[in-house]
């Protein structure tokens, strides 16, 4: 009888051992966006004066191919890309930036950005790497500014798995030194996530005011 | 799953119950056990202060003398706190704006020590006290993110208690028990920082 009791003690403290942590419940959370921002301290942002904003916002896990069968980069630009895009733009021009309009010149701006959209992360390999974008082609090829050979986060920061329905945003520094073996440093960065509605699809109207918050929490973002 | 195991543990208690009164002895000579659910909220940091069930400990002990033991102990609970959207300034330029939900998850476990003082009779109280080591993990829920820290810290705890036996000669009963804790954790998170883990609680279970 005595070992059958010492038998159930061990079962119960078993049990407790598994039972232990308790994760809450996290549904709730899912239901708002997340906007995360950071920046390059040593950048003196007050000194930048124009800015470039490409047109379009760079779809990421697309699976769009060319005639002969090729991946190629698709653009998001309807009218709710535009949307995103001049929210922005007004958040740049109310703290005293001025847009470069002429794609010509927009290698002539201090800085450009470079605008994501998550719409698959199928590409996204590498959780927790900051260089994740190496293994997707055709992102924002550091080409398209200038003769720069790569870009890079000259700050530690938090990555985070970027997941479905996630916008990204980076600042590049477009008066950087460029040449051979040089990079392009991202001195802002914006991830807001969270941001897809019950038909999965995105919504316009939580991105902007997201957007909006990643300024407000920006406040080194002024001339 | 998780609830189920409460289940289950409740079960095996009232099977424990329902056997007992063939033992006629304790498990061990000169030894007790204490099976217990605890209860309770962290006090003195508002990082999950949120009162909580979600705790057990479990402690044996050997009776050196009628009034005093020696044992060990180990137990675990879990506290919650929801917070709503707000905005963080991080280390650096970063700043996160999210809504959370927090939780801090303490196991201590040591040697405890009780002064009994009506040994043998229906109701047992006793005053104890706790020393030990005391792992933590606070942790913070956004989105789809789990982001954590885990301390260890020395961990302190006076107890005052009594053991309830309906039939003192099988030595089989309840437990009820109110304790204080203090351990030494600290840990930051974001831009959370928690010196120091006290709380306070009750304990409700069985004693054999």
């Amino acid at each position: 009888m005595k070992i059958k009791h010492l038998t159930w003690v061990w079962v119960l403290a078993a049990l407790l051992l598994v039972s232990c942590q308790k994760d809450p419940s996290t549904s709730g959370l899912r239901d708002e966006y997340l906007v995360y921002t950071t920046a390059d301290t040593e950048t003196s942002f007050e000194t930048i004066s124009t800015y470039y904003i490409p047109d379009s916002i760079l779809i990421i896990g697309s699976n769009a191919v060319d005639k002969e069968g090729n991946k190629v980069a698709k653009y998001w630009k309807d009218t709710d890309a535009l949307t995103l895009i001049n929210t922005f733009v007004s958040q740049m021009d109310e703290r005293g930036y001025e847009r470069v309009l002429d794609p010509t010149i927009r290698a002539s701006a201090d800085v450009g950005f470079q605008l994501s959209y998550v719409e698959d992360t199928t590409y996204f390999v590498g959780y927790n790497n900051p260089y994740w974008w190496s293994y997707y082609p055709y992102y924002w090829d550091p080409g398209y500014w200038g003769p720069w050979y790569g870009w890079y986060y000259p700050y530690a920061a938090v990555y985070y798995g970027y997941t479905t329905g996630s916008l990204l945003a980076e600042m590049v520094n477009l008066r950087s030194e460029s040449g051979s073996g040089k990079s392009l440093p991202v001195i802002w960065n914006l991830y807001v996530s969270g941001l897809l509605n019950d038909r999965q699809t995105i919504d316009i109207t939580d991105a902007s005011q997201a957007i909006e918050q990643g300024f407000t929490q920006s406040p080194y973002l002024k001339k | 799953m998780k609830k189920s195991l409460h289940i289950t543990l409740a079960a095996l208690a009232v099977l424990l119950f329902v056997a007992t009164p063939r033992a006629r002895a304790q498990i061990l000579p000169n030894a007790y056990f204490n099976v217990d659910w605890q209860m309770g909220m962290p006090i003195g940091n508002d990082f999950a202060d949120d009162f909580s069930g979600w705790g057990m400990q479990v402690e044996g002990g050997y009776f050196l003398t009628d009034q005093i033991t020696i044992g060990g102990f180990l137990n675990y609970q879990t506290n919650f706190k929801k917070l709503p959207r707000q905005t963080l300034d991080l280390a650096g330029n970063q700043a996160l704006t999210t809504s959370q939900k927090h939780a801090i998850f303490q196991l201590p476990f040591g040697v405890s020590s009780r002064y009994i003082f009506l040994k043998d009779s229906m109701f047992e109280p006793y005053a104890g006290l706790k020393l030990g080591a005391s792992w933590a993990q606070i942790s913070s829920y956004y989105y789809v993110y789990k982001q954590y820290t885990d301390s260890w810290g020395f961990y302190l705890s006076p107890e005052v208690g009594v053991s309830i036996f309906p039939r003192p000669d099988m030595r089989f009963g309840f437990h009820v028990a109110m304790f204080y804790s203090y351990a030494t954790n600290s840990s930051d998170l974001l831009s959370y920082s928690v010196d120091g883990l006290q709380n306070f609680g009750f304990r409700v279970g069985i004693s054999f």
